[in-house]
């Protein structure tokens, strides 16, 4: 996943995530979304991690 | 929560780090550090919970691209867990009407820990003597058919009942101790079962991830998950997980063993000081917190080295970052 298309997705599924979890209680599809939003917020950030990682050894000087 | 924001976020990224390391959820230290920071109980299992299943996603996700995960073996598991936990709920159900249940799962607790710790450290000191376990992969060596192979897990033949019946062990044990089990379920697969450690970490995830997102599914149902804070420990905790599911790349199995045993002795001790009443709710749960703190210094510092050494030599993206390499 691209860097842009990995925040991007990581900031409007944070916000959809907040946005849906209002008043939850007994709603089974908007828990589901909910679930999913969540789950594509931490795909998202696990992807920027690697990026981060490997940017930083790359500042670190651990390049050839 | 506001108040607590930097103090979540490290709480996810420090419980990450351990999880993506050694495939375990976390919830023996979040819940109750939720509950000290004052979450009423359903909320803190509801959201920490939530919490878990975003973060084992992303820790999954790298373990498969490490080819750290086999498919076979966890859905083997997953079948034995669902009636192991089934059965233990019915237990402490019963345990709860006799108004017993809380001393007798701490013995649990203690008892089994202590014993995995002995049985990590004591392999470890073995290994170091250059002996053997003998009965290191026993259950998988069970003669009953029918049997199947796994090339990820380097298993040949191995019984499937083997499987199922360690998949309802420990999903006994984890439903009477609470939280995914992976403390049970990693330190059985590698010695029970025989697999190699890094897939027994990966391969566990998955059954993090069903658990969690199961529960997550019920308690959020229920209303009794705080999304917010979830998302908080989220973005430590899916970064967390990452980098630790990434460190298991450039450990040594020896090592990853060695921390696990070290991880599982601070839980004794934990719940012992819980057992005897010595230092109330916040002294247990800062050995369990400085002991994941000390493993994630070490974990990130395995990790920096390989990256390092490994972009030295011109391999970490072909490799570490698509997973071509064993372990």
């Amino acid at each position: 996943m691209g860097r842009w298309l990995s925040l991007l997705t990581a900031a409007v599924s944070s916000v959809a995530v907040v946005a849906f979890s209002q008043h939850l209680h007994g709603e089974f599809w908007r828990v589901l979304m909910a679930l999913g939003l969540f789950g594509a917020v931490g795909l998202s950030l696990g992807s920027l991690a690697d990026r981060l990682l490997l940017w930083l050894t790359q500042l670190g000087g651990g390049g050839r | 929560m506001t108040e607590h924001l930097l103090l979540l976020w490290l709480l996810g990224f420090v419980v990450g780090v351990v999880g993506g390391f050694f495939g375990f959820g976390g919830s023996a230290i979040v819940t109750p550090a939720l509950n000290i920071l004052g979450y009423p109980m359903p909320i803190a299992i509801g959201t920490d919970l939530l919490h878990i299943f975003g973060k084992s996603l992303s820790a999954t996700a790298k373990h498969r691209q490490l080819g750290h995960l086999d498919w076979r073996v966890a859905g083997l598991l997953a079948l034995g867990t669902i009636p192991g936990m089934e059965g233990a709920a019915q237990l402490v159900r019963h345990l709860a009407q006799a108004g017993t249940v809380e001393t007798a799962v701490r013995w649990v607790q203690l008892s089994v820990l202590t014993a995995l710790a002995g049985v990590v450290l004591w392999e470890m000191l073995s290994a170091r003597n250059g002996k053997q376990v003998a009965w290191r992969g026993i259950l998988g060596r069970l003669p009953i058919p029918p049997r199947f192979d796994s090339p990820v897990s380097h298993l040949k033949g191995a019984s499937v009942w083997g499987f199922l019946l360690l998949g309802l062990l420990t999903g006994f044990m984890a439903g009477i101790m609470g939280g995914g089990g992976g403390f049970i379920r990693v330190p059985a697969m590698i010695y029970l079962l025989g697999i190699p450690t890094k897939v027994a970490v990966g391969t566990d995830l998955v059954e993090v991830l069903l658990s969690a997102g199961y529960g997550a599914f019920t308690y959020a149902h229920k209303g009794f998950v705080d999304f917010p804070t979830a998302l908080v420990m989220l973005f430590g905790g899916a970064l967390g997980a990452r980098l630790g599911a990434w460190a298991t790349f450039y450990a040594p199995s020896k090592q990853l063993r060695g921390f696990l045993g070290l991880l599982l002795t601070a839980s004794a001790i934990s719940v012992a000081f819980k057992q005897f009443g010595v230092g109330g709710k916040a002294v247990p749960l800062a050995i369990l917190l400085s002991a994941s703190l000390g493993i994630t210094g070490f974990v990130l510092g395995v990790l920096w080295q390989g990256v390092v050494k490994a972009k030295g030599e011109g391999a970490v993206t072909a490799s570490a970052w698509h997973g071509q390499k064993g372990g």
